[in-house]
């Protein structure tokens, strides 16, 4: 469970791709539906390549991809195909050729990057235009030093919608968005993390939220968040001092 | 039965997804004109309110637009006055006449081998055209109310007296071509730019009466007009209409008479497997008396005398079917005295008689999101309500009557039909519109 920053990948000025960049801007969109979709290149012989160019080097150590149909793709910085990624799950470098997942969550090496760039060769169904819903490309700003337990962990679709009751007693729902919220209950919680948390509270800018971000298994929650309400934890879990801190976070996205 | 890729499916879809959008349409600061593209807001806006357009409503075949008022959040002052470094208008000018837009509909979505399609529906989906116009007011808790105004207000913002192009022969569609094509000394359109910015933006009825009171901008007519008491005092004449429809057009023609029906509409205790249950409530029902006109007067000459009106009216009789005896004789006057001749009078008399002297049914009713319907849509409505007190149910046999045709020991059940209000795919021309697109609700008045 760990904050972090705001992406890298900020605007669409920053991207290229070498096909339709009529929906480029997709990348940056947090609906997945909405796609970057290759052009002319449902060919597993052709690559399709994005590449997100930052204004300053940056140290990213996060990576993540949503919605995506890429089976064999390669991940690497600053232009050089070899530049990949150190990763430990579910391979080593960020080189893969049999990917099944739509979600990927990368914990890297720290790299210092100009660049980074996704090379896409062929589509989980052989031969597909390539899709991306999302990316994410930054770093860690805070690992939570223990996970809540699943009573003090409420993760939430949080839809805005509309619910119409009809003449006849039935009812329509019509939904304008749907949004992740998260309810976090901490206890025991060292003072060092307690201040460290401050520091996220009080940022200006929202941070990135992902629950349990692993190489395998990812279950694709990643959204950009505001801690909204109190902050609470200068409040003591026991009557001795050494026991720590307990308090809540509550997270809505952006 | 309707699929999900249409929008009939999507508005019957017990769960739809819907979006709204907003662009903005700044004027640039080198030269004034209107820059090239939309820029999107959307993710700024707060409260959309409501969009309303009626006919009749303030007077008989006059078009009425409302106002919008959008509330954005100006957390980061993107919508302070231009002068501000932050403001969306920096760099552009005011944001005044700023043009608006709001597009508006359902999204089906579907994923084919990794790849979402999503489609937009309906394909036509603007639902406001505008530009922003009043006191834009800051408020303390980092909002900003900014007020739209409908585009023909950009004809209530101009003095008939400057237009360029009068003569003799001008006739009303002559008029509304001079405002099609109106421009600054500079060769910069004035209205255009406003519709569409082509003159595909303007769609003109021809006419062929000409006004000769109407030769110049000094002409007593005009001199202390604005172009659109121009226009609407010449769509009198004619018995047209103005108006802007949704993609942005303006319109200058007869009412509209459109024979196909476009969309139906069914509530409780009725059913279509195509259209499903798609009315909320029944606001109010009934024949409108108050459109009710047993008389139609046109006077169309200054003079006071009986030349100077056409009449038409019902014949006043003592029996079951006269309206002024039944229902009492009600004028609809009309005093227009830029009516070219007395021919047009009788049209105008006749056409207005044809549409109100006959007492009709009218229907307001609620509806969750449904766009894509127009002023003078011609929609089928269905609904039949409940008894309130269903104590009666047997009540459909006289059990002492012994010439009842059923046997006497059967037991009739009332069929929970319309004891109140009861309609049967009964035919509707839509008048009025609202969509309120924060509670996704639409109430339409519909008259028969």
């Amino acid at each position: 469970m760990e904050f972090l920053t705001q992406t890298f990948c900020e605007t669409t000025t920053q991207l290229s791709v070498n096909s339709n960049t009529l929906t480029m801007e997709n990348l940056l969109n947090p609906d997945v539906t909405r796609q970057w979709v290759s052009a002319s290149y449902a060919d597993d012989s052709l690559t399709s390549t994005i590449t997100v160019t930052f204004g300053s080097t940056q140290s990213v150590d996060r990576i993540a991809i949503l919605e995506t149909n890429a089976k064999e793709f390669n991940i690497f910085y600053n232009g050089v195909t070899a530049n990949a990624f150190t990763i430990t799950n579910p391979t080593t470098t960020t080189q893969f050729t049999g990917n099944t997942s739509e979600n990927l969550y990368f914990i890297c090496s720290t790299a210092a990057c100009t660049s980074v760039t996704f090379d896409i060769k062929k589509t989980m169904v052989a031969n597909s235009e390539k899709a991306v819903g999302y990316i994410y490309i930054g770093a860690n700003e805070l690992t939570f030093e223990k996970v809540p337990s699943a009573n003090n962990y409420t993760p939430l679709k949080d839809p805005k919608e509309i619910i119409h009751e009809m003449s006849d007693g039935g009812s329509r729902r019509q939904v304008v968005a749907s949004k992740w919220s998260t309810k976090i209950k901490l206890q025991y919680i060292s003072q060092s993390f307690r201040d460290d948390l401050k520091a996220v509270y009080e940022a200006f800018s929202p941070r990135v939220f992902v629950p349990f971000g692993t190489g395998t298994g990812w279950d694709g929650i990643l959204f950009e968040a505001n801690w909204i309400g109190n902050f609470d934890f200068y409040k003591y879990s026991d009557n001795a001092t050494v026991s720590g801190f307990s308090g809540s976070i509550e997270l809505k996205q952006t | 039965m309707s699929g999900l890729n249409t929008l009939v499916g999507q508005i019957k879809n017990p769960r739809s997804e819907i979006y709204r959008r907003l662009y903005i349409k700044r004027r640039r600061a080198d030269n004034g004109l209107y820059e090239d593209d939309w820029v999107e807001i959307t993710d700024d806006v707060i409260k959309w309110g409501n969009i309303k357009k009626e006919i009749d409503s303030v007077r008989i075949n006059q078009f009425k637009f409302s106002n919008l008022t959008l509330t954005l959040d100006n957390s980061e002052g993107r919508y302070n006055p231009y002068v501000d470094d932050n403001s969306i208008w920096n760099g552009y000018g005011d944001e005044q006449r700023t043009l608006v837009k709001i597009e508006a509909g359902f999204l089906y979505k579907t994923k084919t081998n990794g790849v979402w399609t999503v489609t937009e529906l309906p394909s036509s989906n603007v639902v406001y055209n505008g530009f922003i116009s009043g006191d834009i007011n800051i408020k303390g808790n980092n909002q900003i109310s900014i007020p739209v105004v409908p585009l023909q207000e950009c004809f209530r913002q101009f003095s008939a007296r400057r237009l360029t192009g009068w003569n003799t022969s001008l006739t009303a569609s002559d008029f509304i071509m001079m405002l099609r094509d109106q421009q600054d000394t500079s060769g910069n359109y004035i209205f255009r730019p406003f519709f569409q910015n082509t003159t595909t933006g303007w769609s003109i009825t021809s006419t062929t009466a000409e006004y000769s009171n109407l030769n110049t901008g000094t002409a007593a007519d005009v001199i202390n007009a604005t172009v659109w008491d121009v226009v609407t005092k010449l769509a009198e004449a004619e018995n047209y209409i103005p108006w802007v429809t949704n993609d942005g057009r303006f319109v200058f023609g007869p009412r509209d008479v459109n024979t196909t029906t476009v969309y139906e509409f069914y509530g409780v205790g009725t059913f279509s497997n195509y259209y499903g249950q798609n009315i909320k409530k029944i606001n109010w029902f009934g024949k409108r008396y108050s459109k009710y006109y047993s008389r139609v007067s046109v006077k169309w000459v200054d003079a006071d005398t009986a030349t100077s009106y056409e009449i038409e009216e019902s014949q006043y009789l003592v029996n079951s079917t006269s309206a002024p005896w039944t229902l009492g004789e009600r004028t609809l006057q009309i005093d227009n005295y830029w009516i070219p001749n007395a021919s047009i009078a009788s049209d105008i008399a006749t056409a207005l008689f044809t549409e109100f002297s006959a007492i009709k049914n009218e229907i307001e009713f609620a509806t969750p999101f449904i766009p894509d319907l127009d002023i003078f849509d011609r929609v089928l409505i269905s609904y039949d309500s409940s008894p309130i007190q269903g104590n009666a149910l047997w009540d459909l046999n006289n059990w002492g009557d012994t010439t009842s045709g059923s046997n006497p020991d059967d037991l009739f059940w009332d069929a929970t039909s319309g004891e109140a209000i009861k309609l049967q795919q009964d035919e509707f021309q839509l008048i009025s519109i609202d969509m309120n697109l924060d509670n996704l609700e639409c109430k339409f008045i519909g008259r028969a």
